[in-house]
């Protein structure tokens, strides 16, 4: 099995995540450009479901065992490493994931081999694979050879698309021998955290509205727009004080650090404290009746002008376009 | 009244009783002018009082099991009006701050990150260390960093996080800089070398990051010549005061208005611009209560042609804290959170009622706090905060 690509599938309640086809889709794309071959690593409790959906690897190593459910980064490290061992596996590649954090590093350790955590992006270049990882929290990119194409790499989730590693066919199942591993760990129960208000750092839009709305009433002009643009609203501190919005909606220094790819900011004049909350959004958009107000200068499109007179035309006019 | 040093040096909660700070204590008469002084002391499970009589007992790490000290804005209020002069504040409250927050199942996000901020970066808001000296740029006046002309220099001026960072610092720190300049002061800045002074939060909460930055702002001051240290800000003046002094720190520093009053005959013919503004003075804690500096932030205000200075209900001993002390600058969410109104929008509204245009301060965290108090209050269009160092300014423009 020379050249062979092994991932390790990630599934949660019932479902394969994401990232495992974002794997397998690269995963697929490696193998062929060197006629290599694309193995998937399923551990877990009734994961025979599971198998149909994995279609596009040329083999799957199960593991069905009680004890292996969510099992630590230990023992998943220990059935990787007696697979690559037996099998001869070059590249694995793990998710950047809470669930498969710690596996890498133990890999790593135990075989000797290079490990690449924060990848990007994975291309071949001639004979070699080239991994791009991000350094820094993503400020420095880094491109990095795999020396005799051997290594561990972690894919930062997001990075593949997944589609690419859907394909339902029936391949080959190995088995795994469990005899020589030994399992200290294991889950016992999953803990739901109490549902709460949506989780303002995980939207990819924002639409955050200020003082500048002047009342609770108006806040439908922002729900209006987020009808149209998908996404979830908040706002700056003196909204929250004022009882319109929970705090869990508060953007700044004393409410949430947020990213999204899109931030409205509406009526919100941007107070360094604010600003402390949003500035690293992908693209920010600005309404604002003061020309001078501080958000024009971390803004990257402004309107100067009343955002109770501008929202509604902006939301007709998106709602127009999208049909 | 601040403690002698030499007292408390070492001293836990365990061994205060073999400090004369603990024979004091063991004084307490139990009045409870500490607890209805203090300006949260209504929202305390353990207001100072307790603590002081559970201490008695052998009890106070029950204290540890509430938040009651996170309620601590470090205003001195309590200390300060203590007829048995306990120092509540610089010595037993510290220390069960302290407790409090290795005890604390969850550190509220927002300090936790304030203080990883000042170990990571040496500023609280997790800045560049390098921007430091960024606004040195947009002054008028040339200031010297000594890191790159380190000849010796008479006046330090100690700029801080906030000055530093903060776009309304920076303008305190432009007007300053116009100031020293126009006195002919021979002063320089330590530039991207400096670090958080480490008052405010970090002496409370966090002993072993307060050393830290103790050890590096020491070391830097140990590398030049400089007969004195000014600072803007009055928590930096605390810190050099009173903590630095427990690890050998000898110079001498003064806040920059009591350091622009020794030098007021050669200012005042200077200030030729009649502003006529209405003019409140919110006396800051560590500045007033706890240095004195009651007079000269009002002298210097009274020196500007046209200001009219109205006093709010609360003033000099009184004053009430604008909430940002202790580490309350970082802990606003906590406090809404438990229903408390933060003390800048309490205290604003003192500010409110003189009918004054413009509130002055003399402390870098009062301008963004009392800005948004204003806000807060809808009355942003009506009055502005502004350092006193702003209007001194405006009234040297022609």
């Amino acid at each position: 099995m020379n050249n062979s690509i092994l991932i390790l599938i990630e599934h949660l309640k019932d479902a394969i995540a994401d990232i495992s086809f974002e794997m397998l889709g690269i995963g697929r794309k490696i193998a062929d450009s060197f006629n290599g071959s694309l193995h998937a690593v399923v551990l877990g409790k009734d994961i025979n479901k599971f198998l149909p959906e994995l279609g596009i690897a040329d083999s799957i190593f199960v593991a069905d065992d009680e004890k292996l459910e969510m099992a630590s980064p230990e023992t998943i490290a220990d059935i990787i490493k007696s697979i690559i061992e037996i099998k001869g596996i070059s590249i694995t590649i793990l998710g950047g994931t809470n669930t498969a954090a710690g596996v890498g590093p133990i890999l790593s350790s135990k075989l000797k081999l290079p490990y690449l955590n924060f990848c990007k992006n994975i291309r071949v270049e001639g004979d070699n694979i080239i991994v791009t990882n991000q350094l820094f929290g993503g400020k420095i990119l880094s491109d990095v050879k795999l020396d005799g194409m051997k290594g561990i790499i972690s894919v930062n989730p997001g990075s593949f698309p997944s589609d690419a590693g859907k394909a339902s066919k029936v391949v080959p199942v190995v088995e795994i021998d469990l005899s020589q591993i030994k399992i200290k760990n294991y889950f016992k129960k999953y803990i739901e955290p109490e549902a709460g208000d949506v989780d303002i750092t995980k939207e990819n839009v924002l639409v955050s509205v200020g003082r500048g709305i002047e009342n609770a009433d108006n806040l439908s002009l922002a729900e209006d727009l987020i009808g149209v643009l998908g996404g979830a609203i908040s706002a700056s501190r003196p909204v929250i004080d004022q009882g319109w919005l929970p705090l869990s909606r508060q953007v700044g220094k004393s409410g949430m650090t947020v990213k999204p790819k899109l931030y409205f900011a509406l009526g919100i004049s941007g107070a360094p404290e604010h600003v402390e909350g949003m500035k690293d959004s992908d693209c920010i958009v600005a309404i604002n009746k003061d020309p001078a107000a501080p958000i024009f200068n971390v803004a990257h499109y402004g309107v100067c002008g009343d955002l109770l007179e501008i929202v509604p035309s902006l939301t007709e006019k998106l709602k127009a376009k999208k049909g | 009244m601040i403690v002698e040093l030499d007292a408390i040096r070492g001293v836990s909660l365990d061994t205060i009783y073999d400090s004369p700070e603990g024979k004091l204590i063991q004084t307490c008469i139990q009045c409870g002018t500490c607890s209805g002084t203090c300006p949260y002391g209504e929202y305390m499970e353990y207001p100072p009082r307790r603590i002081i009589k559970l201490l008695q007992h052998g009890l106070v790490d029950k204290v540890f099991d509430t938040d009651s000290m996170l309620k601590c804005v470090n205003c001195y209020a309590c200390m300060m009006k203590c007829p048995r002069e306990i120092h509540l504040t610089e010595v037993l409250l510290q220390l069960v701050k302290e407790q409090t927050v290795i005890k604390l199942p969850v550190v509220p996000p927002e300090l936790q990150k304030a203080l990883e901020n000042n170990y990571r970066y040496g500023n609280p808001m997790g800045e560049s260390g390098r921007k430091r000296a960024n606004w040195v740029q947009t002054s008028s006046v040339p200031i010297r960093i000594l890191s790159q002309n380190p000849e010796p220099v008479d006046v330090l001026w100690f700029v801080e996080s906030y000055p530093a960072f903060h776009p309304r610092g920076q303008d305190t720190c432009r007007a300053i800089a116009k100031i020293l300049n126009a006195l002919g002061v021979d002063f320089a800045i330590l530039g991207n070398e400096e670090k958080s002074a480490g008052e405010c939060g970090l002496l409370s909460w966090e002993s072993g990051l307060a050393e830290a930055l103790v050890d590096y702002n020491m070391a830097i001051f140990s590398k030049y010549k400089f007969n004195r240290i000014i600072t803007s800000d009055p928590h930096a003046l605390d810190a050099f005061n009173f903590r630095y002094r427990m690890y050998g720190f000898k110079g001498s520093i003064t806040h920059i208005v009591p350091f622009i009053i020794e030098n007021i005959d050669k200012l005042k013919p200077m200030l030729h611009k009649t502003l006529g503004y209405s003019v409140t003075y919110h006396d800051s804690c560590c500045l007033g209560r706890h240095n004195g500096y009651y007079d000269e932030p009002r002298a210097l205000l009274k020196a500007i042609p046209g200001i009219k200075l109205i006093e709010m209900v609360h003033n000099r001993i009184n004053t009430l804290c604008c909430g940002g002390g202790g580490g309350g600058m970082w802990l606003d969410t906590y406090f809404k959170s438990q229903n408390m109104e933060r003390l800048s929008d309490r205290r604003i509204k003192e500010a409110i009622d003189t009918g004054a245009d413009v509130l002055a301060v003399a402390c870098p965290y009062e301008i963004p706090r009392f800005e948004d108090a204003l806000k807060v209050a809808g009355y942003d269009k009506k009055m502005v905060v502004r350092d006193i160092m702003e209007l001194v300014s405006e009234a040297m423009e022609d």
